[in-house]
């Protein structure tokens, strides 16, 4: 009876091939000459028979689907990438310094010459924003300038001069000094249509050298 | 040593040299090591979990839980960890919890027979028959013990061996053979309609065939 019931605790085992020699062996020999285990024993393989093995089966596919999607998603925050002691620190220190360098360039870059920062600052302080971009403000003043009446015009023959107008500032910084008057006069100045062709030829004509500048305009166009 | 002795060192060893290039690529952080794994180990897992919680929504639950525990704790494992016997690992304990959270709720899933194993109108019989079958392998499991219907699930369900079983749930190679063993015999009980014994010929034939679970 102890026999049977140990035998009957590994004929599951005994049925998925679970056990070792010694085991099928024990397990064997008691099924011969045990009548009621030896039934126990068939039952058993005929229910597990009856259940098959879903070791080959395979998910849903829509909650495969979902469930990667899932890891996708929630892989895309991307930790490994700000892993400590991985690249993800060393590219954030990298880009970091960088910006810190941009800053520091973006601070000292002001005073370029000694001399001029006096200049500078009483151009900037006032009109900081004309100053610093320098310019656009011809832009502005001639785009109210040319709203209504000759605005298509208007528009495609101030291209060319503000490009003109950068190359020469990229060009040389001290020479658009005396052009700094003019955003003032021109921006307050919301003299309707009229000043738009000529404001422009005003604008165009009399900064630096007006000779070299015509040479200029054909040759940069 | 013999060759095929050799064989098997061999084919063991490159084995466990695959597992542990994928997970020292998934601690590298390699989004495609975590999806190749994803991608060949979910289908195991959600079927131990469906078996295991008897519907389709917890299962997907746990397998998610799964998988982010496998990316949370990727950095810790050892090299040398199986990572198919780890994941399982992960999976029947979440189960596990899943099912002692839920037990304060009356039924776990009031439409899970709908989802799962209702027939559709154009069913045929055997399809219905195949229906109920499931349904009724279903409430079977769901009166074992938790651990008895783990261990019948590894064994039988994913053809886990006994060490692996063993491995899984965290107990000794015993344990899984009695827990087995008595796991089909309490099936075999809850299901004696849904199967026929076959008659055997030689000096068992006399013997009634028993459905019934024996003390």
């Amino acid at each position: 009876m102890r026999r049977c019931r140990r035998v009957l605790d590994l004929l599951g085992d005994y049925l998925s091939d679970g056990l070792d020699a010694r085991g099928q062996r024990l397990v064997r020999s008691h099924l011969a000459e045990c009548p009621r285990c030896a039934t126990e024993f068939r039952a058993s393989r005929a229910l597990l028979s009856r259940l098959p093995s879903e070791r080959a089966e395979t998910a849903p596919p829509e909650v495969k689907a979902r469930l990667l999607a899932a890891v996708r998603a929630s892989r895309r925050p991307a930790p490994s990438f700000f892993r400590p002691g991985r690249v993800g620190w060393g590219l954030a220190s990298a880009a970091a310094s960088v910006a810190a360098a941009a800053v520091l360039l973006w601070i000292v870059q002001p005073r370029p010459t000694p001399g001029a920062t006096r200049e500078v600052q009483a151009n900037f302080l006032p009109t900081p924003v004309p100053g610093l971009f320098h310019p656009r403000p011809p832009l502005p003043s001639a785009a109210p300038a040319a709203p209504q009446a000759a605005a298509a015009p208007a528009a495609t023959r101030l291209a060319p001069v503000a490009s003109t107008r950068v190359n020469r500032h990229s060009g040389g910084p001290r020479e658009d000094q005396p052009a700094k008057p003019e955003p003032p006069e021109a921006t307050p100045a919301p003299a309707p249509e009229s000043v738009s062709p000529e404001a422009e030829e005003a604008l165009v004509a009399p900064t630096p050298a007006g000779p070299d500048d015509a040479t200029l305009l054909p040759a940069a166009e | 040593m013999s060759v095929a002795s050799l064989l098997t060192v061999r084919g063991r060893f490159s084995v466990t040299v695959g597992q542990d290039e994928l997970l020292l690529a998934l601690q590298r952080g390699e989004d495609d090591a975590f999806r190749r794994i994803a991608d060949t180990e979910l289908d195991g897992l959600y079927l131990l979990a469906y078996r295991i919680l008897g519907n389709r929504t917890d299962a997907e639950d746990v397998c998610q839980e799964v998988l982010t525990k496998l990316y949370q704790s990727a950095r810790t494992l050892r090299s040398g960890t199986v990572l198919r016997a780890w994941l399982r690992r992960v999976c029947v304990n979440c189960c596990l919890n899943m099912r002692r959270r839920s037990r304060s709720r009356a039924h776990p899933d009031p439409y899970a027979e709908i989802s799962d194993d209702m027939p559709s109108g154009d069913d045929t019989d055997e399809t219905v028959a195949d229906h109920a079958f499931r349904a009724a392998v279903r409430d079977a499991l769901e009166q074992l013990s938790p651990r008895q219907r783990a261990t019948f699930v590894l064994r039988h369900f994913q053809e886990c061996s006994v060490k692996e079983t063993a491995d899984i749930l965290g107990c000794a190679e015993g344990t899984v053979k009695v827990q087995f063993s008595r796991a089909v015999l309490r099936l075999r009980g809850l299901l004696h309609d849904w199967y026929d014994v076959p008659e055997e010929g030689g000096h068992h034939a006399a013997l009634p065939p028993s459905a019934g679970p024996v003390g």
